[in-house]
C-alpha cells in the first residue's frame, strides 16, 4: 500500500496530440480512486503512465514520495488488471497466478501460500487446475485480479475490468471488488466509462474530458455539486435536464423563465447569483436532475412557485420509479416520478422543481455558478 | 447434472480416444506405432519444448509488458508460433520415424495418439482430479462449460486427425503445399478461437459452434480422402 501523487502530469504524443493535460492528484494510502469519462478522454492513458506502460512527457509521478517517472514498470511495485484480462492461454489458473511470483524468484512455499490465499479470497480454489479457455468471463476476470493481488503490490490498477461482462455479472463483480478492497485495504486506481461503477465503488472520482480533469471529489459531492455542465451531465442516470432559461428578478426573489414558465430559485441560490453579478434578463442554462422533479400533489404543494406545464411524450415504467418525457413549450424535460403515477402519454401535467436542487450554468463558460471552488486547493467550498 | 457433465467431459476427452486407440491397435495390425508416436510428439513438442519455451520468453520483463499492452497481438503471435512449430515438428517426426507408415489409417492413428493425449491431459485429468478432490463446486455455467468442453475435445480429435493426414499427404506426395495448407488452416482456427475467447468474449456456445463447423469440414475431408484411397 502506498501514497500516489501525480503532479502536473502531461502526455503529448509525437504527432502533437495532447492526451493528458496538467493532471494533478494526490491519492492517499488505501484509497479507492476512480477515473471516469467518455472514450478518448485520457483516463486509460493516465493509468498506463502510472503503470509505466506509457512514457510521461511532463510532470512528476511519485509513489511513497519517490519520483518514479523513469522507473521500469517492474520496479514500481504496481499490479494492473487489464480489460482483456491478459491471461496466458497455455497456463492453468494456478500457473497464471504463480507466474509473476516465479519471475520475482520467490521461494516455492511462499508462492504456494500466496496463490492459495488469493484463490481463497476470490473463490478460485476449485478452478486452479483449469485453463483460461474453460472459464467463464467472470471467472477469468477473477483470475486476472488474483494474478495482480498475489504480488501484494503497493498500488493496484484496474483498466475497465468489468466492461466485457454482462450487466448481471458486472453488478456481482462490483460487489466483489468492493469487498476485496475492504479486505486488502489496497490503494486502487480504477478506470471506467460507466458512471454507475464509478459512483458505487470509488472513495473519490476523477471526472475527465478531452485529457483534462474536470472535477475530483466524492461521489456524493459530484452528484450534488457538479462543477460544470459536463460533470453534471456525466454523473447521474437518467442524465440531468439542461434547459435554456432567462433570469428574472421580482423584488428580492430571482426566477428563471423556462419556456414561458417562471420557476422561483431558493433564497440562498438567488443570493449567490446576485453576489456573482448575474442580472435580470441574463441568459443561463438551468440544470435539474429528473429525480428532483415531481408530479405528486405533495411536491406541487411544496413548490407552488416552481412549476411548469407540459405534455407527456413518453412514459417509461421501470418498476421502482417511472420516467416521464415531457414537452414544455418545445423544451424536453425528463422527470423520474413515483411508479404509481396515473400520468400516461398525451396527458398535460404540471411538474414541480425542487428549487433547492436547481443548478445554474453560465451560458459561456458552462460552469456551475452556484458552486464555489477554492482556487488554492481546487476543492469545493460548501 | 454436474456429475453427468463431468462424466461426459471425461468420456469425450479420455474414454473416446482410448477406445479408438484400442480399436485401431487391435483391429489394424501395426497401428500401435503411429499411435505411440502421435502421443510422444505431443509430449515432446507441446509439453517438453513449446510450453517451457513460451514460459521462458514470458519471463522476460519487456516481453510480458508488451503482452500486457498488446494482448490481441500476443494471441495472434502465440497461435502462429504454436501452429508453425507443432506442424513442423509433426512433419519431422513422421518424416524421420514413420516415413513408410503414411497411409490414411496411420494418419488417423497418429492424430488420435496426439489429440487423445492432449485432450486427456488438458481436460480429462483435470476433471478427474477435481472429482477426486471433491473440489468441483457447482457454479453458474460450470455444467454447461463442461458439456461444451467435452464436445470441443471431440472436435479437437477430428481436427488433429485431419492435420496429420495433411502432413502425411505432404510427405507422401512430396508436395509442401499440404504442409502450408495445414499450417494456414490450423493457425486460422486456433487464432480465431483464441481471439473469440479472450478478446471478443464469445460465449461458449458460439465458440463450440465455430469448432463444430470446422470439425465437420475436416470430417468431410477425412471421409473424402478415405473414399479416394478405396477407389485407387
Amino acid at each position: 500500500m502506498a501514497d500516489l501523487n501525480l503532479k502536473h502530469i502531461n502526455k503529448t504524443y509525437p504527432n502533437g496530440f495532447v492526451a493528458v493535460k496538467d493532471f494533478n492528484l494526490d491519492i492517499k494510502d488505501g484509497e479507492f480512486v476512480i477515473f471516469v469519462g467518455p472514450s478518448g478522454c485520457g483516463k486509460s492513458t493516465t493509468l498506463r503512465m502510472i503503470a509505466g506502460l506509457e512514457d510521461i512527457t511532463g510532470g512528476d509521478l511519485m509513489i511513497d514520495g519517490n519520483r518514479v517517472n523513469d522507473a521500469e514498470p517492474k520496479d514500481r511495485d504496481i499490479a494492473m488488471v487489464f480489460q482483456s484480462y491478459a491471461l496466458y492461454p497455455h497456463m492453468t489458473v494456478r500457473e497464471n497466478m504463480e507466474f509473476p511470483l516465479k519471475i520475482a524468484k520467490l521461494p516455492k512455499n511462499e508462492i504456494d501460500a500466496r496463490v492459495d490465499e488469493a484463490a481463497k479470497t476470490l473463490g478460485l480454489e476449485s478452478l486452479l487446475d483449469r485453463k483460461p479457455k474453460a472459464l467463464s468471463g467472470g471467472q477469468r476476470q477473477r483470475v486476472a485480479m488474483g494474478r495482480a493481488i498475489v504480488r501484494h503490490p503497493k498500488v493496484l490498477l484496474m483498466d475497465e475490468p468489468l466492461s466485457n461482462l454482462d450487466a448481471k455479472l458486472r453488478g456481482q463483480m462490483r460487489v466483489e471488488i468492493s469487498r476485496l478492497h475492504e479486505k486488502l485495504g489496497s490503494t486502487i486506481v480504477y478506470v471506467t466509462h460507466d458512471q454507475t461503477e464509478a459512483m458505487t465503488l470509488g472513495d473519490r472520482i476523477v471526472v475527465m474530458s478531452d485529457g483534462e480533469v474536470q472535477q475530483i471529489d466524492t461521489p456524493q459531492n459530484l452528484y450534488d455539486s457538479p462543477i460544470n455542465k459536463f460533470v453534471a451531465g456525466f454523473i447521474g442516470a437518467p442524465q440531468m435536464n439542461f434547459i435554456e432559461a432567462t433570469l428574472k428578478e421580482k423584488g428580492n426573489d430571482i426566477f428563471v423563465t423556462i419556456a414561458d414558465h417562471d420557476v422561483k430559485l431558493a433564497d440562498d441560490k438567488a443570493a449567490r447569483l446576485k453576489k456573482k453579478g448575474y442580472k435580470d434578463g441574463q441568459e443561463v442554462t438551468v440544470g435539474i436532475r429528473p429525480e428532483d422533479l415531481g408530479d405528486s400533489p405533495e411536491m406541487l404543494a411544496k413548490f407552488p412557485h416552481s412549476k411548469v406545464k407540459g405534455h407527456v411524450d413518453v412514459y417509461e415504467m421501470l418498476g421502482s420509479t417511472s420516467n416521464l418525457y415531457v414537452n414544455v413549450n418545445g423544451q424536453q424535460i425528463t422527470a423520474t416520478v413515483e411508479p404509481d403515477t396515473p400520468v400516461r402519454v398525451g396527458d398535460t401535467i404540471e411538474l414541480a422543481f425542487d428549487n433547492n436542487k436547481i443548478h445554474i450554468f453560465d451560458k459561456d463558460t458552462q460552469e456551475n455558478v452556484l458552486v464555489d471552488i477554492d482556487p488554492t486547493t481546487g476543492e469545493l467550498v460548501h | 447434472m454436474l456429475l453427468f457433465s463431468q462424466c461426459f467431459a471425461i468420456a469425450c476427452s479420455i474414454v473416446v480416444p482410448i477406445l479408438i486407440a484400442i480399436y485401431l491397435g487391435l483391429h489394424y495390425e501395426g497401428k500401435w506405432k503411429p499411435l505411440i508416436f502421435g502421443a510422444l510428439t505431443y509430449i515432446l513438442f507441446q509439453m517438453s519444448l513449446f510450453m517451457p519455451l513460451m514460459s521462458l520468453i514470458l519471463s522476460n520483463d519487456t516481453v510480458s509488458q508488451w503482452i500486457s499492452a498488446h494482448y490481441s497481438l500476443y494471441l495472434v503471435f502465440f497461435s502462429l508460433t504454436n501452429t508453425v512449430f507443432a506442424e513442423l515438428f509433426r512433419y519431422l517426426i513422421i518424416y524421420i520415424f514413420l516415413k513408410h507408415e503414411t497411409t490414411n489409417l496411420d494418419g488417423v492413428a497418429f492424430g488420435i495418439g496426439f489429440g487423445g493425449f492432449e485432450t486427456a491431459l488438458t481436460v480429462g485429468m483435470n476433471v478427474i482430479i477435481s472429482i477426486m478432490a471433491s473440489s468441483y463446486i457447482a457454479k453458474l455455467g460450470v455444467t454447461s462449460a463442461l458439456m461444451a468442453e467435452g464436445v470441443g475435445q471431440l472436435c479437437l480429435l477430428v481436427l488433429q486427425v485431419g492435420w496429420t493426414l495433411l502432413i502425411m499427404q505432404a510427405i507422401r506426395t512430396k508436395k509442401k503445399k499440404f504442409l502450408l495448407i495445414c499450417i494456414g488452416l490450423e493457425f486460422l482456427i486456433t487464432c480465431i478461437s483464441r481471439l473469440g475467447q479472450n478478446v471478443w468474449h464469445w460465449n461458449i456456445w458460439l465458440l463450440l459452434l465455430f469448432m463444430i463447423s470446422f470439425a465437420l469440414i475436416m470430417a468431410m475431408y477425412i471421409a473424402q480422402i478415405f473414399k479416394t484411397e478405396n477407389k485407387s
